[in-house]
């Protein structure tokens, strides 16, 4: 069960608009927490990937993929804040996180 | 011969075969991702061709079924690749998929692949009905 501090969240924050700052070469006045993150700044589903690794390493999460992906069918994430808040969710609730 | 379906995919090789080092590869949420099977040839000798060519594999046949793991019940899994040899694969489907592709009335998926450019492998997956 990962540790939740009043810091958690903008540390994942800094490390979603860091992540993509360096993948898809932008600079920090080009993205904001409303930026669609396939259409606006040409991000895929490997970088996706990518991060919920890092996530799952850095917080020591139980989660699966599959759940994961039943959570967003519901809960769609395009945008680069929606991604913040569902890892937020991931980390407080990991794979009982479709239970919501 | 009607065609149901087609995906295509562009994949720079090099963002899958950064995760292939010493025989292991280590790419994020592997055992989500990739089948038992397409796994044990991590430390096959044309690793760094299977792995873009599976992974590549799943996003064109997410795309000829109109689906993604993030938008519709499917999983990563239920796509896998069998290579024969560098000229000869077919994609076997499995879980959700699999499914789908019955009520669809998938007879047959057609792939094929090459690289225009060195290190950019372009992937093209039809789904066919009789």
């Amino acid at each position: 069960m990962a540790k939740i501090t009043e810091n958690t969240r903008s540390e994942v924050s800094e490390v979603v608009y860091n992540f993509f700052m360096e993948e898809c070469d932008v600079d920090a006045s080009e993205i904001n927490d409303n930026t669609n993150i396939i259409r606006d700044i040409d991000g895929d589903s490997l970088m996706f990937l990518e991060l919920i690794e890092i996530f799952k390493k850095k917080y020591t999460l139980n989660i699966d993929l599959k759940t994961i992906g039943k959570f967003v069918v519901k809960n769609p994430v395009e945008t680069i804040g929606q991604l913040i808040d569902t890892t937020m969710l991931i980390i407080v609730h990991e794979n009982n996180i479709t239970e919501l | 011969m009607h065609v149901l379906g087609c995906g295509i995919d562009l994949l720079e090789t090099k963002k899958i075969i950064k995760y292939i080092n010493d025989n292991q590869f280590s790419f994020p949420c592997k055992e989500d991702v990739f089948t038992d099977y397409e796994l044990e040839k991590e430390d096959s000798l044309d690793a760094s061709l299977y792995f873009p060519l599976a992974f590549s594999c799943k996003e064109a046949t997410f795309k000829a079924f109109g689906v993604s793991w993030m938008t519709n019940n499917v999983l990563w899994t239920d796509v896998e690749l069998r290579l024969y040899d560098a000229h000869k694969c077919k994609v076997k489907l499995l879980g959700g998929l699999q499914k789908l592709s019955s009520k669809l009335g998938v007879d047959s998926i057609e792939i094929e692949y090459h690289f225009p450019y060195e290190g950019l492998l372009f992937l093209k997956l039809i789904l066919l009905s009789k």
